[in-house]
């Protein structure tokens, strides 16, 4: 029985590695690939976090301070196993969708209980093992451990593995509490995902800095260790050898996965079948305003996007990255001055080329009408039913990408006119070409996607991230905006950059046109025909 | 109201309405029978404009479906087996998005909203978003949809799937009301006995092929319509 269900478990966990995202089982080339993609991820974390931590465990084993490098270690394997395995916490043990089946099955709940944590266990593991080893190795080699010292390594390395299980079994449930009360679910996910990629940006900048500091203020941060985070001293003092420390770090998680493993065998039923619905509140009557019905379509379209975290993280990151760039050419404004007085001297034309070309860079990260037609999904029959035209439904979906690109745009625009002071025709040229782009994006988004659509999928992760229309839209747009580097390149010797810039502000708005007129006619009768 | 003339549509090799004819006049309640697989939905969607067909015409009020769409759709309402609405919006935000396309004023919408929902038992629902909503309440939603511009004909497939049984009375409330104003419904179902009681006339298809149809006195005769449906569908087997 227990070891069918964690067949089961970890079947689950290793189900996405087997099959594709639509379900069919990989290829043995496949599989290999996969193989190979997982092995590469995995050495590649290794030997960052090797690199990372070695140039650390050198110093810090010279002054007496080993226990504190392998303290600071498991801590980050800490953080990294528990992230890596709280949504696996959540999904597996608090949300999963056999839960009453499993329930209705003559299984005891506390088999159930130990099968899911194996397969939370497992996550988690694989998490920490991707930091661990490298610090293990790195120890063994510049630690110079003694026998004692390296079997009571992987031992804590281990018990490290049950702490990580204890937190993420607290941590899942608080997200399993949250998440199942909260409204605007998609915003924070969003909002929660940037501040993640920002934090892992700031501390990949400052690494260098953070290790510094961490040599330079190595008993100040030893004695908070032995005060604030207790566990991690004895566990840093277990790899010294210290079989008392081993002991006592053994002992406080034991209890704290027994406590946890107790409450959740006494809890689990109620646990599990919990109403997961948001919380209810009864509607209360509000007057509604009435919209036209291409108003009524773009304020759909609106909430399709801001409906779901995954489309708006997908395809619309590049929001994210004009906002920084606007923000960028404020705050380094003089050097960026600077920088393109030194590049290019006084041709203001070449500097408005060139930011042309950096913001056309980035509009093909918004790729939000690439996967708008698939995600009408099985929805797809009330367009069908309704009174509206194929264009009408292309419109909307085009005015809705334009009117939320439009918007971090004009911020890039009257940034970069202020700073670099550009004069009317570069300020000019450079909005044209720069919108011109930006709608031909969104109308290719929408011809490829007539084309290339699929409406059967499982998960709507499929459309926004592993369509071939994203994928053609994402990479054509660079190709076109790379193209445009490139024949600059070819042409400049016998042709100005204002006269290039020109040609290519025509070019721009002629595609426009083009893929607008084609939408307009043909576009608008393959959607009514699909 | 709505007129199927000789519809024929093929899937591949196979023929899924063969030459198919149907008239539902004004004030009709039209049952359409079948086993699974026989071709209603097809022809459903057909007449709602969902599927384009191989041969035939279908006329809804007198305009033909092939040639405006739009103003044939503007007349008519769809409510398929299992809606699929809108997860991203709310109970009212998707029955304000359909009054919206159709053009439905504030007031009659909000008079219309207030009155089938309290009838359905949803109106409490309706700031939930329809992600969160089971088959039934899913189904409730599409209904309200379906009423809310006021339609000229409803064409259901499998309307009393997933609900309760005084939605399910109310929903033949509707349906009668709806008729008695001179609208039309055309809806397939699997439950006889509520055809029986329920239909003005009733048709039955096998195989894409009309086998009967006519008003409820005329196919079933004497006998009941569960009845005569066994026995024509045996009738065919052989």
């Amino acid at each position: 029985m227990i070891k069918a269900l964690m067949k089961k478990q970890m079947s689950e966990i290793f189900s996405g590695y087997g099959k594709k995202r639509d379900g069919t089982r990989r290829d043995k080339r496949g599989v290999i690939v996969m193989s190979v993609l997982l092995v590469f991820f995995f050495a590649y974390l290794c030997v960052s976090f090797y690199f990372l931590f070695g140039s650390m465990c050198k110093p810090l084993a010279q002054v007496g301070l080993g226990w504190l490098y392998i303290a600071i270690g498991a801590l980050v394997a800490m953080i990294f196993g528990v992230f890596g395995s709280v949504f696996s916490t959540y999904s597996s043990l608090y949300r999963a969708k056999d839960n009453d089946l499993l329930l209705s099955m003559p299984i005891k709940p506390r088999i159930i209980l130990f099968a899911r944590l194996f397969g939370v266990y497992i996550w988690g593991l694989i998490y920490e093992l991707a930091v661990m080893i490298p610090i293990v190795i790195a120890w063994f080699i510049h630690g110079n451990p003694d026998a004692f010292g390296v079997v009571f390594t992987l031992l804590v390395t281990v018990v490290l593995s049950f702490f990580i299980l204890v937190l993420s079994c607290v941590l899942g449930f608080v997200v399993a509490a949250i998440s199942g009360r909260m409204k605007s679910k998609n915003f924070a996910a969003v909002i929660l995902s940037i501040a993640l990629l920002a934090a892992y940006w700031f501390l990949y900048t400052k690494m260098l800095n953070v290790i510094t500091d961490i040599l330079a203020y190595a008993d100040r941060l030893a004695s908070a260790f032995k005060k604030a985070l207790y566990p991690f001293y004895h566990m840093g003092r277990a790899a010294e050898g210290s079989v008392v420390s081993l002991l006592i770090f053994t002992a406080i998680v034991a209890v704290l996965f027994l406590t946890v493993y107790i409450v959740l065998s006494k809890s689990f039923i109620k646990l599990a079948t919990v109403n997961k619905g948001e919380r209810k509140k009864a509607y209360r009557e509000k007057k509604a305003k009435g919209a036209n019905v291409n108003t009524a379509l773009l304020r759909k379209e609106f909430k399709r996007f801001t409906g779901s975290a995954t489309y708006m993280l997908n395809c619309g990151l590049g929001l994210l990255f004009l906002i920084v760039a606007a923000v960028a050419i404020v705050i380094k404004a003089n050097d960026l001055r600077m920088l393109f007085d030194a590049l290019f001297g006084k041709r203001p034309e070449l500097v408005a080329l060139v930011l042309t070309v950096i913001i056309c860079f980035m509009v093909p990260t918004l790729d939000i009408t690439a996967p708008s037609i698939s995600l009408e999904g099985k929805n797809l029959w009330i367009l069908k039913v309704i009174p509206v035209n194929g264009w009408q439904v292309l419109r909307a979906k085009l005015s809705m990408h334009m009117i939320i690109v439009s918007v971090p745009t004009v911020i890039v625009f009257v940034c970069a006119i202020a700073v670099f002071r550009l004069s009317v025709i570069s300020s000019m040229l450079m909005i044209v070409t720069v919108l011109a782009f930006e709608l031909v994006m969104a109308e290719f988004g929408l011809f490829i996607n007539l084309k290339k659509h699929s409406f059967d999928w499982t998960n709507e992760i499929i459309p926004i991230k592993q369509s071939m229309s994203v994928a053609l839209t994402l990479f054509g747009g660079m190709a076109l905006a790379g193209g445009a580097v490139g024949l600059f390149f070819a042409v400049h010797k016998f042709m100005s950059p204002l006269v290039y810039f020109i040609c290519i502000c025509v070019l721009f708005v002629a595609l426009a046109i083009l893929l607008f007129v084609w939408l307009r006619k043909k576009g608008a009768t393959e959607m009514e025909k699909i | 109201m709505l007129k199927i003339n000789k519809l024929t549509k093929t899937y591949g090799d196979k023929k899924a309405v063969d030459d198919l004819t149907l008239h539902i006049k004004p004030g009709e309640i039209y049952g359409f029978i079948g086993h699974n697989g026989a071709g209603k939905t097809t022809t459903i969607k057909a007449c709602c404009g969902i599927l384009q067909f191989d041969g035939g015409e279908i006329f809804i009020d007198g305009v033909s479906i092939t040639k405006d769409p739009l103003l044939c759709k503007s007349k008519i309402a769809y409510i398929p087996d299992n809606p699929e609405l809108y997860e991203f919006m709310t109970g009212i935000q998707f029955l304000n998005f359909i009054a919206d396309v159709y053009g439905v004023g504030e007031s009659e919408r909000a008079e219309r909203i207030e009155k089938y929902s309290e009838m359905l038992g949803i109106k409490k629902d309706l700031g939930q978003s329809v992600g969160s909503y089971s088959h039934g309440m899913k189904q409730k939603l599409a209904i309200i949809s379906a009423l809310i511009h006021d339609p000229k004909l409803i064409i259901m497939d499998e309307p009393f799937v997933g609900l309760d049984p005084k939605a399910s009375h109310t929903l033949k409330l509707f349906m009668r009301e709806m008729c008695a104003g001179g609208g039309a419904i055309f809806f397939s179902t699997h439950v006889l006995e509520v055809a029986e009681k329920l239909c003005d006339k009733v048709a039955i298809i096998k195989n894409g092929k009309l086998i009967v149809s006519g008003t409820m006195d005329e196919v079933k005769g004497d006998t009941s319509l569960e009845s005569v449906f066994l026995e024509l569908e045996d009738e065919s087997d052989d």
